[in-house]
C-alpha cells in the first residue's frame, strides 16, 4: 500500500504499520457476515438478533438527501470487522511491538506519565490496551471496551443499548448497530465524581476498513464524569469509513462532559451519531473538535427530558483543501425550564467547506425554556466556503430563543498590526485563528488544548502562497 | 429619498399606515436613524439605508410597541454599495394583547463593497400569550472581504424578574412596565456617540 498525503506532505500522523491480524472478515456485508461477527465475539443471542434486525433496517434505509456528498463511499469494498490480536494486554510492555510503536508516535506513554485516569487505546476494531486506576474500580466505576462490557455486564448493556439512538434512527446508526465493534462502556454509580478525565484513543489501521465503535455512557444520579476521545489516523490510498454511535444517559442531577478531537486523515468519511438523554437537573456538555477527515457529518444532540435539564454543545470545525465539515448540534427541549446553548466556530481555508447545521426544538408544554445558538465562521480565502443551516422549531410560547451568526474574514488591520510588531504573516494568521477558537479550546484538557493549537499551526503552515 | 452628508440624527414616530423611506449616506457621513413605532392596527414600516460612499456609516434603531390586534410588518434594508462602510441595526419590540410582529431584514453587500461591517439584530419581548413574533434575516453578500452578523431573540417575561420586583414592593403590572421599558430603552446604547444619544433621547421626549 502506498500512502499519499493530501496536505502538502506535512501530515504528522500519516504513517501506517504493516497489518498483522488474527481475524479479518470478508469485504462487504451480508447477514452471514453479521452472524460471523457475533459468533467471533461469543455474544448472547439477543445481541445477534439486534444486529440482524439492524442489518435489515440498514439495507432498507436510504442515504440522507441533505448534507455532504456521500455517493463515493463504496460500501461493498469495506472490511466490517477486524480483530487485531487474540488477547488483550493490561500492561504496556505486553503489547505487540508494532502497536506499541504506533502509539509511541501519538504519544500515549506521555499521557500516562501525567497520571491520567485511565488510558483505553483502540487499535482497529477492538480495545487491546487498557489501564484503569485502582481508585476508579474502588468507586465502582466501570470503564471497559464495549465488547467486554457486554460480556461482563450484559444486564446493564441490555437495559440501555439502543435506547437513546435506536437502530432505525438513520442509515448509519443501523449500520453501526449491525456491525459494531469496540468503543467504550462507562458506568458511573450514584453520587460518584470521577475527578480525572477518562480517555480513549482511537486508531484505524487497515485500508478500506470501517470503524464502527459503539459507546455507551451511563451516569447515575448525582454523578460526574468527563470522557475524552481523541483520534488520529494514518493516511491510506482509498477511502475509509468511520461510523460510530455514542449514547449517553445522564440521570437526575448528573453531569457528563464528552470531549472529542477528531483528526482522521483526509480520506476518511466520518459519519457519527451522538446523542445524550438528560434527565431532571442533569447537565450534558459536548465539546467537539473536527479537524481531519474528508467528510464529517456529526451533530451531537441533547434530548432534555426532565425539568431544569441543561445541554451544551461547543463545536469547532476546520476544513482545509478537499474537506467538508458538516457539523453542528441539536437541542431538543421536552421538559419545562430546560436550557441549552450551542456555540459553533468554523474555519475554512484552501477550498475547504464548513457547514453549520443545527436544530433547536421546543415541544408544546415545555415552558420557560431558554436556548442560545451562536455560530461564527471565519473564511480564510476566496476559494473556501461556509454555510449556516439553523433550524428552529419553537412550539411553546413561553420561551427565550436567541440566535446569532457571524461570517468574517481575517481582518487586514489585525494582520497589519501584528506584522508591524515583527510577526510574520503566517504566524499572525495562525495567532488570529487560535484566538478565534480560544473560547472552545480553553474548555479542553490541557494536553488536548496544546495539541489543538499545534494542529492548527501545522495546518496553517503553507497556507499562504 | 434623503441624502445624508456629514452627520444626521433623525427620529421618527409612526403609529399607523405604511411608511417607506430611503436614505443615501454619502462618503464619510454618518446617519443615526431611530424609529418609534406604536402599533395597534395593521402597519408596515420599511426603511432602506444605502451606504453609497466610502467610509459611510449608519446606526438604525427600531423601538416597537404592539398592542390590541396590531400587525406590524417591518422590513429593513442595509445596502452596502461602497467599500469600508459600516451599518449597525437593532430592532426591538414589546408586544402585548394579541399583537404580532413580522420582521425581515436584508443585508445586501455589493461586489465592490469590500471591508463592509454589517450588524443586524432583532429582539422581541412577548408580554401576553397571544402575541407572536416572526424574525427572518436575508443576507446577500457578493463581496468576499466582509464581516456580517445576524442575531435574533424571542423571549417572554421572566417570572423570576417579576418575583424579584414583587419582593421590593412593585406589583405585577408595574413590574411588567418597568421590564418592558428597560428592554426598549437599552436599545439606545447601540448609538456609539454620547452626544447623539442624548439628542435622540431629547427628541423622543418631545414626541
Amino acid at each position: 500500500m502506498k500512502s499519499k498525503s493530501p496536505i502538502s506532505g506535512k501530515y504528522k500522523y500519516g504513517f501506517h504499520k504493516k497489518e498483522n491480524y488474527v481475524f479479518k472478515s470478508e469485504r462487504g456485508l451480508d447477514a452471514d457476515g453479521v452472524r460471523n461477527i457475533s459468533l467471533h465475539k461469543h455474544e448472547p443471542s439477543w445481541m445477534l438478533d439486534r444486529r440482524l434486525m439492524a442489518y435489515l433496517i440498514y439495507t432498507k434505509k436510504k442515504l440522507p438527501m441533505w448534507g455532504a456528498d456521500l455517493s463515493t463511499i463504496k460500501f461493498d469494498d469495506i472490511f466490517y470487522y477486524i480483530k487485531p490480536t487474540d488477547k488483550k494486554a493490561n500492561r504496556w510492555e505486553d503489547l505487540p511491538v508494532e502497536i506499541r510503536d504506533t502509539y509511541d508516535r501519538i504519544g500515549i506513554p506521555e499521557a500516562e506519565k501525567k497520571f491520567l485516569a485511565g488510558v483505553s487505546a483502540q487499535y482497529e476494531s477492538e480495545v487491546v490496551y487498557k489501564s484503569i486506576q485502582a481508585s476508579l474500580s474502588k468507586k465502582g466505576v466501570i470503564f471497559l471496551d464495549m465488547d467486554s462490557g457486554l460480556r461482563e455486564y450484559p444486564e446493564i448493556v441490555r437495559q440501555y443499548f439502543g435506547t437513546v439512538i435506536p437502530s432505525g434512527d438513520n442509515k448509519f446508526s443501523a449500520l453501526n448497530a449491525s456491525v459494531w465493534s469496540g468503543g467504550s462502556f462507562v458506568y458511573v454509580p450514584k453520587g460518584v465524581r470521577v475527578e480525572l478525565p477518562l480517555q480513549a484513543y482511537f486508531r484505524i489501521n487497515a485500508a478500506n476498513m470501517g470503524q464502527f465503535e459503539r459507546t455507551l455512557i451511563i451516569a447515575e444520579e448525582g454523578s460526574h464524569v468527563h470522557y475524552v476521545e481523541g483520534c488520529t489516523a494514518p493516511i491510506y490510498s482509498t477511502d475509509s469509513l468511520h461510523s460510530a454511535v455514542v449514547e449517553i444517559i445522564v440521570k437526575k442531577g448528573a453531569r457528563v462532559r464528552y470531549t472529542t478531537i477528531q483528526n482522521w486523515s483526509n480520506n476518511v468519511y466520518n459519519l457519527v451519531t451522538k446523542r445524550a438523554r438528560v434527565e431532571e437537573e442533569g447537565t450534558m456538555e459536548w465539546v467537539d473538535g473536527n479537524l481531519g477527515s474528508k467528510v464529517t457529518m456529526k451533530y451531537p444532540s441533547v434530548y432534555l427530558m426532565g425539568r431544569k435539564a441543561r445541554g451544551e454543545v461547543l463545536s469547532i470545525a476546520y476544513a482545509g483543501p478537499g474537506q467538508h465539515q458538516d457539523a453542528g448540534g441539536k437541542a431538543v427541549h421536552y421538559a419545562s425550564e430546560t436550557t441549552s446553548q450551542i456555540i459553533s466556530k468554523s474555519i475554512s481555508r484552501g477550498g475547504g467547506r464548513t457547514s453549520y447545521r443545527g436544530l433547536v426544538e421546543v415541544f408544546p408544554g415545555a415552558k420557560h425554556c431558554k436556548s442560545k445558538v451562536v455560530c461564527d465562521a471565519l473564511i480564510l480565502d476566496e476559494s473556501s466556503r461556509s454555510d449556516t443551516y439553523p433550524t428552529m422549531k419553537i412550539n411553546e410560547h413561553e420561551t427565550q430563543i436567541e440566535h446569532e451568526a457571524t461570517v468574517s474574514k481575517i481582518g487586514d488591520e489585525q494582520l497589519f498590526y501584528l506584522q508591524s510588531r515583527g510577526i510574520s504573516k503566517p504566524q499572525a494568521e495562525s495567532m488570529i485563528v487560535n484566538g478565534f477558537i480560544e473560547p472552545i479550546v480553553r474548555e479542553l484538557p490541557l494536553e488536548y488544548a496544546v495539541e489543538m493549537n499545534r494542529l492548527i499551526q501545522l495546518q496553517m503552515e503553507g497556507s499562504v502562497g | 429619498m434623503k441624502t445624508i452628508t456629514n452627520t444626521a440624527v433623525i427620529v421618527k414616530k409612526i403609529s399607523r399606515g405604511t411608511s417607506h423611506e430611503e436614505y443615501v449616506v454619502q462618503e464619510h457621513s454618518r446617519l443615526t436613524l431611530v424609529y418609534i413605532i406604536i402599533g395597534d392596527t395593521d402597519m408596515e414600516v420599511s426603511p432602506a439605508v444605502h451606504l453609497a460612499g466610502r467610509g459611510a456609516s449608519a446606526t438604525i434603531i427600531g423601538l416597537i410597541t404592539g398592542s390590541k390586534h396590531g400587525k406590524i410588518r417591518m422590513h429593513t434594508l442595509q445596502h452596502h454599495k461602497a467599500p469600508d462602510t459600516t451599518s449597525n441595526l437593532l430592532v426591538k419590540s414589546v408586544l402585548s394583547d394579541a399583537s404580532e410582529i413580522f420582521y425581515d431584514g436584508s443585508i445586501l453587500v455589493d461586489l465592490c463593497a469590500q471591508k463592509t461591517d454589517a450588524y443586524q439584530r432583532n429582539e422581541n419581548l412577548l408580554l401576553d400569550e397571544h402575541t407572536h413574533a416572526t424574525s427572518s434575516p436575508a443576507l446577500e453578500i457578493l463581496a468576499n472581504d466582509v464581516r456580517c452578523t445576524h442575531g435574533a431573540v424571542v423571549k417572554t417575561l421572566d417570572e423570576n424578574e417579576l418575583w424579584y420586583l414583587a419582593t421590593r414592593g412593585i406589583d405585577r403590572d408595574m413590574g411588567r412596565d418597568m421590564i418592558a421599558s428597560g428592554f426598549l430603552a437599552s436599545a439606545l446604547d447601540r448609538i456609539p456617540d454620547a452626544g447623539e444619544r442624548a439628542l435622540v433621547e431629547q427628541k423622543i421626549a418631545q414626541l
